[in-house]
C-alpha cells in the first residue's frame, strides 16, 4: 500500500486522538499509581507505628516488675541525694558530724572540682563525680574501718573509695592520736549535662 | 460505528443497499449512464464514512482448477499473479481460492482461480467509488458465495449443483466440497413461476450433460441439485424438477433460507440477491477480486480504526489497571484505618499500664540507663575491711613483725601515684581486685642473726600467702640477699640493727 499526502490529512484526527486516548491512559495510571503508592505509605506508617506501639506495649508487659524495682531504685537515689546538683554544704557537715561521732582527732579535706564519668547521652541525665581527698588522724585503725562505711551510708552521694593509706604517727600526737590516714574517693551523683533540666 | 452499505452489480444495473441487524434497506438503482453515474457518485458523496462491499453477478466470469508446487510467500504469489495472468489475460479482477494440497510427496497446492472476465462492466463502479474515496471492503462474485449458502441451509456441500434465481438470470454453480468451481449464467426471459421452474428444470438437465463432458462429474453418478424458490414458486419447482438417476433436486424455500442466514428482510420473489448480500454482510469470503488500488480508501479507514482501536484499548486497559490500583489503594486506606484503631486500643492500653508506675521525670530508657550505671557503680564500691582483717590475722601470728603503713587501693595497683606535697596516693581502681602495699620492720632484738631475721620474715610472707587469693611479691627485704643486688656488713654494731624494714605488695580478688 503506497499512502499519499492526503492519506496524511486522512489520517490526523483518529492518530491524534488515539494519541489523546493514549495520554489519557497513561495519566490514568499515572494517578492511580500515585494514590496507591500514597496508600501503601500511609498503610506501611500506620503498620510501623502500630508495630512499635505493640512492641513498646509487649516490653512494658514483660518489664512492668523491672520498671517498678527501677523505679523504686530511681526515688531511693532522689532520696539518698544522688539526684540533683551536688550539696556541697551538707557534705562538709556530714563530714565534721562524722568526725564528731567518731571523736576522731583530726581531719582535712578537699573537694575537687566536679566531672561527668560518662559521655554524653542526648539531654539525658549524667553522673558526674567530685573527688575528695580526706586525712585523718586516728587512736587506731578501726576508726577508719568505721568512718568509711558511715561516710558511704550517710553521704548524700554515692561515695566510691578509690584508697587509703594508714601510717604509724611516730610520736604519738598531743591529740592522742596513734595513726594518720589519707584516703581518696569519688562522691557520685547524678545531674544533667549543662543546660539541661534536673530530673 | 461505520455503516455498511452493499452493493449489487448485474449486467444492467447497480443497486445500493443500507445493511443494519440483517436488515437490507434499498437505497437506490444506478445504471451505467453518465447521469447515473454523476447520482452513484453524489449517493457516495453523502455516505462517504460508510464501508462498501460489491457484489457482482455477472455473466463474464471465469473459474479455473490450477495445481502449483508447494511455495509461500512472495514466490507463491508471484507464481499466482503468472497463472492469473495466463488465465484471465486482460482482467485485473480475478483472485485465488485456495483448495488445499494434494496429498503426494510433491505436495502440491490446489488453487481454484476466479475472475470478472469483462472489466468494463466493473471499472465504472469502481473508479467512482474510488474517486469518492470511499472504503471499498471487496468485489466479491455471487458464485464465491454458492457453497456458504449450502453449508448455512445444513445441505451437503461435498458435490453439488447450487440453482438460484437473480434478476433476469438464473446462476447454476456446482460446488466441490464447500467451493464454487463452476459456475455459469443463463438469462431468464420469463420471470414467472412457472417460467423460473421450467428454466431450472432444463439448465439442471443441461449443466449436468456439460459438466460431465467436462469430466468434472462421473455419468453414473447421482448428483444432487439444490434449487432456491420463493414459498409460493416452491410447489410448481418441485412438480417441475423431477429426479433423475443423474439428478436429485432439493427445492428451497427462499424464506426458510432467509431465516437460516438471519436475513430479516425476506425476498418478495423468488429472486435471491438479498440472500447472497445478507451472507456477503454476515460472512465475507477471504478471497475478493478488487485489486489494492480500488482499497486504498478500505485500507485508510483500517488505519484509522486500528489507531482509535489502539487508543481506546490502551484507554480501557488504563481504567482497567486503574480500577485495580483503586481497588488496592481502598483495601490498603481500610488496612490502615484498621491498624489505626488496633494502634488507639494499643496506646490507651500502654497507658493504662504505664499509669500504674511510680511517676517519674525521667523516661524507661533513662531509668533504665541510670540504674544500669548505677549498679556498675555500686559494684566499685570498696573497703578496705577486708584487706585488713586478713592483715590482722597475719601479724597476730608474727608478733616480731611491726607495720609503720599500709596503702590500700581498690584495683590492681600499676604505679603508686604522686599526690599533693609528695605524698603517695593510691593508684586509680582497676574493677574487681585490691592493692595492698604494707611497709614494716621485723625487730628480733641485737642478739637475733640475720637467719633469724630472715626466717621470721619468710613466716609472716607465708602466712600472707595462705590465703590464695593474694599474690604477694616481696619489694623489698629486711636483708638484701640477692645476687644481683649489693650487700654490706661490718663487725661493728650499727645504730638500729636490730631493725630490719621490709616492703611487701598484695595483689587480691575483693568482693564489693
Amino acid at each position: 500500500m503506497t499512502f499519499e499526502r492526503r492519506d496524511f490529512a486522512r489520517l490526523r484526527w483518529p492518530f491524534l486522538l488515539a494519541l489523546v486516548m493514549l495520554a489519557a491512559a497513561a495519566a490514568g495510571i499515572w494517578w492511580s499509581l500515585k494514590f496507591e503508592r500514597v496508600a501503601r505509605t500511609e498503610r506501611d506508617a500506620a503498620l510501623q507505628t502500630k508495630t512499635q506501639i505493640e512492641q513498646r506495649l509487649r516490653q512494658v508487659r514483660n518489664e512492668e516488675q523491672d520498671i517498678k524495682t527501677r523505679t523504686q531504685q530511681f526515688h531511693a537515689m532522689e532520696q539518698a541525694g544522688i539526684v540533683g546538683p551536688e550539696r556541697r554544704l551538707d557534705w562538709t557537715e556530714q563530714l565534721r558530724d562524722l568526725q564528731r561521732s567518731l571523736r576522731l582527732p583530726g581531719m582535712t579535706y578537699e573537694f575537687g572540682p566536679q566531672t561527668p564519668i560518662e559521655g554524653p547521652t542526648g539531654g539525658g541525665p549524667v553522673f558526674h563525680a567530685s573527688p575528695l581527698r580526706v586525712q585523718l588522724r586516728l587512736l587506731h585503725e578501726e576508726d577508719l574501718l568505721n568512718f568509711l562505711p558511715r561516710l558511704q551510708r550517710e553521704a548524700s552521694a554515692l561515695v566510691l573509695v578509690r584508697g587509703c593509706k594508714v601510717s604509724r604517727l611516730v610520736p604519738s600526737g598531743a591529740d592522742g592520736a596513734n595513726l594518720a590516714a589519707e584516703c581518696a574517693m569519688d562522691w557520685v551523683t547524678l545531674r544533667r549535662s549543662a543546660g539541661a533540666r534536673q530530673p | 460505528m461505520t455503516a455498511r452499505r452493499l452493493l449489487y452489480l448485474d449486467s444492467q444495473r447497480l443497486s445500493a443497499y443500507a445493511w443494519r441487524q440483517g436488515r437490507l434497506q434499498p437505497e437506490g438503482t444506478f445504471e451505467n449512464r453518465a447521469d447515473d453515474l454523476a447520482r452513484f457518485a453524489e449517493y457516495l458523496r453523502l455516505n462517504a464514512a460508510s464501508q462498501y462491499q460489491l457484489l457482482a453477478n455477472l455473466a463474464e466470469e471465469g473459474h479455473e482448477i490450477e495445481t502449483i508446487p508447494f511455495l509461500q510467500g512472495q514466490d507463491r504469489a508471484a507464481l499466482i499473479a503468472r497463472k492469473l495472468g495466463q488465465h484471465f489475460l486482460g482482467t485485473p479482477f480475478a483472485t485465488a481460492i485456495p483448495l488445499g494440497y494434494e496429498k503426494s510427496q510433491r505436495k502440491n497446492e490446489k488453487l481454484l482461480l476466479t475472475a470478472l472476465t469483462n472489466p468494463a462492466a466493473v471499472e465504472p463502479w469502481l473508479e467512482a467509488l474510488r474517486d469518492a474515496e470511499v472504503a471499498l471492503a471487496g468485489l466479491y462474485t455471487v458464485a464465491q458465495l454458492g457453497g456458504r449458502l449450502l453449508a448455512k441451509l445444513g445441505r451437503p456441500t461435498r458435490r453439488a449443483l447450487l440453482l438460484t434465481c437473480q434478476d433476469h438470470s438464473v446462476r447454476e454453480s456446482l460446488i466441490l466440497d464447500g467451493q464454487t468451481v463452476f459456475s455459469r449464467l443463463v438469462s431468464l426471459a420469463d420471470s414467472s413461476i412457472a417460467g423460473i421452474a421450467a428454466r431450472y428444470s432444463s439448465e439442471a438437465a443441461k449443466l449436468h450433460q456439460y459438466l460431465v463432458g467436462k469430466r468434472l462429474l462421473s455419468r453414473s453418478d447421482t448428483l444432487p441439485v439444490f434449487a432456491v424458490a420463493h414459498p409460493v414458486a416452491t410447489g410448481a419447482v418441485r412438480q417441475a424438477c423431477v429426479d433423475t438417476p443423474q439428478l436429485a433436486f432439493d427445492i428451497i424455500d427462499s424464506h426458510f433460507a432467509a431465516r437460516q442466514i438471519g436475513l430479516k428482510s425476506f425476498p418478495d420473489d423468488s429472486r435471491c440477491e438479498l440472500l447472497f448480500l445478507q451472507l456477503l454482510a454476515a460472512a465475507p469470503p477471504r478471497q475478493q477480486l478488487a485489486p489494492a488500488i480500488y482499497r486504498h480508501g478500505h485500507r485508510i479507514g483500517q488505519i484509522r480504526a486500528g489507531l482509535l482501536a489502539l487508543g481506546g484499548i490502551g484507554l480501557f486497559a488504563s481504567a482497567l489497571f486503574a480500577a485495580q490500583l483503586l481497588y488496592d489503594a481502598h483495601e490498603l486506606r481500610d488496612e490502615a484505618r484498621t491498624l489505626a484503631a488496633s494502634e488507639a486500643e494499643m496506646n490507651w492500653r500502654y497507658r493504662e499500664i504505664t499509669a500504674t508506675f511510680p511517676q517519674l521525670s525521667i523516661d524507661n530508657e533513662t531509668l533504665r540507663r541510670v540504674t544500669d550505671r548505677q549498679n556498675r557503680l555500686l559494684a566499685e564500691q570498696r573497703l578496705p575491711d577486708a584487706a585488713f582483717r586478713m592483715l590482722s590475722r597475719a601479724l597476730g601470728e608474727a608478733p616480731n613483725v611491726q607495720v609503720d603503713a599500709i596503702e590500700w587501693s581498690a584495683g590492681e595497683k600499676v604505679l603508686p601515684a604522686v599526690g599533693q606535697g609528695g605524698a603517695q596516693l593510691p593508684s586509680p581502681a582497676m574493677p574487681g581486685s585490691e592493692s595492698i602495699v604494707l611497709r614494716g620492720s621485723i625487730r628480733l632484738g641485737p642478739a637475733s642473726t640475720t637467719r633469724q631475721v630472715l626466717a621470721t620474715f619468710e613466716h609472716f610472707v607465708d602466712s600472707l600467702r595462705v590465703d590464695r587469693g593474694n599474690e604477694v611479691t616481696v619489694t623489698k627485704q629486711p636483708f638484701e640477699i640477692e645476687s644481683g643486688r649489693p650487700l654490706r656488713g661490718s663487725d661493728v654494731e650499727e645504730e638500729g640493727a636490730g631493725q630490719r624494714n621490709f616492703v611487701i605488695q598484695i595483689q587480691r580478688r575483693s568482693a564489693p
